[in-house]
């Protein structure tokens, strides 16, 4: 390593021989942000003196000047280098110019170049690098500029990839020069991937980069696998690493120089450059049902503890999916059990390997527990998956389960003890609209309404007629009733008085018999006819009720009694009545009048 | 005379039915095997061949908004369910559809309280349909006047109490029933409520192109028409909101 770095500037003296004095001004950088830390050197190849720098007032002097200067005999020529380092930042933004620098070399003034700064506005990360700025000779955005000593390389094996597909990503560091220290300060943040590391190998080995020799080792390696479309950018690792270094400084302790000295352990911070993924979406044609984003190449295996089982005995349905891919992103399967069982959420355990590539294999034990006997059916379950190297979706059948339930040992026990428990709700399975109506329909024409109608008018006018006539024949129903009453009424008097008239002829006759029964019939009669009480009602004890009814006075009804018991006796033993057979004739013609008067 | 009118005109309307019966029920025949071979866009072609006769029955309009739903028409399928509500209010088959049809379209309205009278005649309008209650109506009525007559005739006094109350309240009945009849009458003759039969319709706070836009509504939901103009309607949403949209943009039920 040492001789090369000798050779290298044995090589360089040798060539600025050649030239003829010169002074170069060279910036780190010409595009930085305000306060960030650059370096410029100035170097002049030979002797010379009285440096003098324009404009250097706009820019802060963070560190230098370090001088450096070199004399180099080669062939008995002397050749010597000189050079002045300063580690500056812009003061604020706009397009500086720095420089030209002159300086005096035996007596001719030579003048180099101009450098022109471009400054753009401070970002957050420019005061983070404060900590390397006294020797961050490189560029650690840049990635590997040409001439750079150490610097990582991320390598994805692909950059385009379907969503779900793996890729390894290989963070190696290049060095020219020897690594004391290395320490990753921050690893890539990769929104939307699922990243997992992977084994590097801890092997140096040397490469050959643009015709410079490099030893390369293995830093990282990671497998990402994207979650969803469109570029993912990863970002740049940064590592600070320390190195040894040939010292800028001429040391003056001549132990230094012997053992070793001349060299300084100088912090670098290296970066390494983003890498763009483009991720592409799974295809949409002939994506399977059950699909649910598995991506990879798996095999599929799926088997049942036992197929015939008593009631209440737990069974195993294993499943086993085993290959390469995001096996740690696999769902559990959706499995129509029979919807009588008893299913628990599955045991998962997987094993995950990351030799070359990810992948392992993925367990779901699921237990189910028959509550009730029968034959019941396990449909072949599916996996699919979609295989990115032949692009196309990849479904794996597992055969049909067919179970055979026993009846349980405690099924009745536990029926009669448990009767609550054992009964269960209805389970909807899905929601459907009825079915169509298939009866005959009876149609009618869209614009007809029933309210409205002739026939609605007609169905309310009905009753009402109905009433109306109903009201009409009872009232001519009364009148008429009313008539018969008034005309017997009318009547009584009437024939009472025929009756009277016949008995007055018999009491001239004398005919006792005779006229003690038209003295009968003619109250009788007079009473029936006025009071309107049918024959069969013809008693006493009514009579009497009606004619209290009527307000008639007690002396009055009493009298009417009596006289009637006389005629009614004297009819039946006409030999023993006694009394005066006129005034019996003028006590019913008074009776009569009286109750003509007091009947109201 | 008049009874003889009158079964002249019922044997008229029945024999206006038969005639032309025999060829709706094919149709709806066929129609319904359509259905069950799940040819469902032949079905609502049959079935739409009778209502473009101006025919219509609950069933006709029942299965044809389950031709529609099982097609994949909400919209449609919610407006022949509510025109099949209007004829048999009580069906619960058609209820329990129109409800699993509403609960597929886009617009989520919760309905604003009402007042206690206008919910129970709402209730009460949407138990059965016009010609039911006006049949009610007619019974409640014969009832009434026979409970009165007995009132008027009977000897006891039991009776005569009996008739009296009862025929009151029949005739209590008669009234309420003939408002409700009436009210459904009205609703269904107007045509008053509609369905939104386009994707997206913007509701506008005035009959003009230029106004304010006041809410959107999706196809599907169920609009009460409270004003119309020349080709503007205002329209009232179930949460109490009320805007103008045009008229082609709904289907009357």
């Amino acid at each position: 390593m040492k001789k090369a770095i000798i050779l290298f500037l044995l090589i360089t003296s040798f060539a600025n021989q050649l030239l003829a004095q010169k002074l170069t001004a060279q910036a780190s950088k010409t595009t930085v942000a305000v306060g960030e830390p650059f370096q410029v050197t100035f170097s002049l190849n030979g002797n010379g003196n009285d440096l003098k720098i324009a404009h250097l007032n706009e820019f802060e002097i963070y560190q230098g000047p370090y001088n450096s200067s070199s004399t180099t005999v080669v062939n008995g020529v002397v050749s010597q280098s000189f050079s002045l380092t300063y580690v500056i930042g812009a003061k604020k933004e706009g397009k500086f110019t720095l420089g030209p620098a002159t300086v005096n070399v035996g007596g001719t003034i030579i003048q180099s170049n101009a450098l022109t700064i471009d400054v753009g506005k401070a970002t957050a990360n420019s005061n983070s690098n404060n900590a390397g700025r006294q020797n961050n000779a490189q560029n650690p955005s840049a990635g590997r500029p040409a001439g750079n000593n150490i610097f990582i390389e991320a390598k994805p094996n692909k950059t385009k990839v379907y969503v779900g597909e793996e890729l390894s990503v290989l963070y190696k560091v290049y060095t020219k020069v020897d690594i004391l220290q290395f320490i990753i300060s921050k690893m890539p943040s990769l929104d939307g991937c699922f990243v997992q590391d992977g084994k590097t190998s801890q092997a140096q080995t040397s490469e050959t980069i643009d015709g410079e020799n490099f030893v390369t080792g293995e830093v990282k390696k990671s497998y990402v696998i994207p979650q969803r479309t469109g570029k993912i950018v990863i970002d740049p690792m940064e590592a600070d690493c320390i190195i040894r270094q040939q010292s800028n400084k001429r040391s003056r302790d001549i132990f230094d120089q012997l053992f070793g000295g001349g060299y300084e352990e100088v912090k670098y911070k290296i970066k390494s450059r983003p890498i763009t993924i483009e991720v592409l979406p799974l295809p949409a044609t002939d994506k399977p049902a059950d699909f649910s984003g598995a991506v990879g190449n798996y095999s599929f295996k799926a088997s049942i503890s036992k197929d015939n089982v008593k009631a209440n005995e737990a069974i195993n349905l294993t499943i086993t999916i085993t290959g390469k891919g995001n096996i740690k992103l696999i769902d559990p399967l959706k499995i129509n059990f029979p919807e009588d069982f008893e299913t628990y959420d599955p045991k998962i355990t997987q094993n995950t390997t990351t030799n070359d590539g990810l992948g392992g294999s993925k367990t779901f034990d699921y237990l189910i527990i028959p509550r009730h006997e029968g034959n019941y059916k396990i449909d072949h379950l599916t996996f699919s998956f979609f295989d990115p190297e032949k692009k196309e979706y990849v479904t794996l059948p597992s055969p049909e389960f067919n179970i055979h339930v026993e009846k349980g040992e405690h099924a009745d026990a536990g029926a009669s003890v448990y009767a609550p428990q054992n009964k269960e709700e209805l389970k909807v399975l899905g929601d459907d609209i009825r079915y169509i109506k298939t009866n005959t329909p009876v149609f009618s024409s869209a614009d007809e309404h029933f309210f409205g109608s002739i026939l609605f008018y007609l169905g309310l006018l009905l009753p009402v007629l109905g009433f109306i006539a109903f009201i009409v024949i009872r009232k001519r129903n009364i009148e008429m009733n009313k008539d018969v009453v008034a005309v017997r009424e009318r009547k009584a008097t009437q024939m009472a008085r025929k009756r009277l008239t016949v008995a007055e002829q018999n009491l001239k006759a004398n005919n006792k018999e005779q006229f003690y029964m038209e003295i009968s019939q003619a109250l009788y009669g007079y009473v029936s006819n006025k009071l309107n009480i049918s024959s069969a009602n013809l008693t006493k004890e009514h009579i009497t009720a009606v004619l209290k009814q009527k307000k008639v006075s007690e002396d009055t009804i009493a009298n009417l009694l009596s006289t009637i018991d006389t005629c009614e006796y004297a009819r039946y033993a006409p030999n023993a009545a006694s009394g005066d057979l006129q005034t019996i004739y003028n006590n019913t013609v008074e009776l009569i009048t009286t109750l003509e008067n007091e009947i109201r | 005379m008049k009874s003889g009118n009158l079964l002249m005109l019922l044997l008229c309307i029945l024999f206006s039915l038969h005639g032309n019966a025999g060829q709706y029920n094919a149709t709806f025949d066929s129609a319904n095997a359509a259905y069950l071979k799940k040819n469902y866009e032949k079905a609502i072609r049959l079935y739409e061949l009778i209502t473009a006769d101006n025919q219509q029955s609950p069933e006709l309009y029942f299965n044809l908004g389950n031709a529609y739903y099982q097609n994949g028409d909400i919209a449609a399928a919610i407006l022949n369910y509510e025109r099949a509500k209007r004829l048999d209010p009580g069906d619960e088959d058609i209820q329990v559809n129109l409800k699993l049809a509403n609960q597929k379209t886009e617009d989520k309205i919760e309905p604003a309280p009402e007042m206690f009278l206008t919910e129970l005649q709402n209730k009460l309008v949407q138990l059965m349909n016009e010609r039911t209650w006006s049949i009610l109506c007619i019974i409640s009525l014969s009832i009434g006047l026979l409970l009165i007559a007995v009132f008027i005739a009977a000897k006891t006094n039991a009776l005569k109490k009996a008739g009296f109350y009862g025929g009151v309240a029949f005739i209590g009945l008669t009234l309420v029933t003939f408002f409700i009849a009436r009210v459904s009458y009205s609703s269904a003759r107007r045509h008053q409520e509609a369905i939104i039969t386009t994707a997206a319709v913007t509701v506008l706070g005035s009959p003009s192109e230029s106004s304010t836009k006041l809410f959107i509504l999706h196809k599907g939901s169920k609009v009460l028409i409270t004003e119309e103009s020349s080709d503007w309607i205002e329209v009232r949403i179930a949460n109490g909101n009320v805007g103008w949209i045009k008229k082609d943009l709904v289907e009357r039920i």
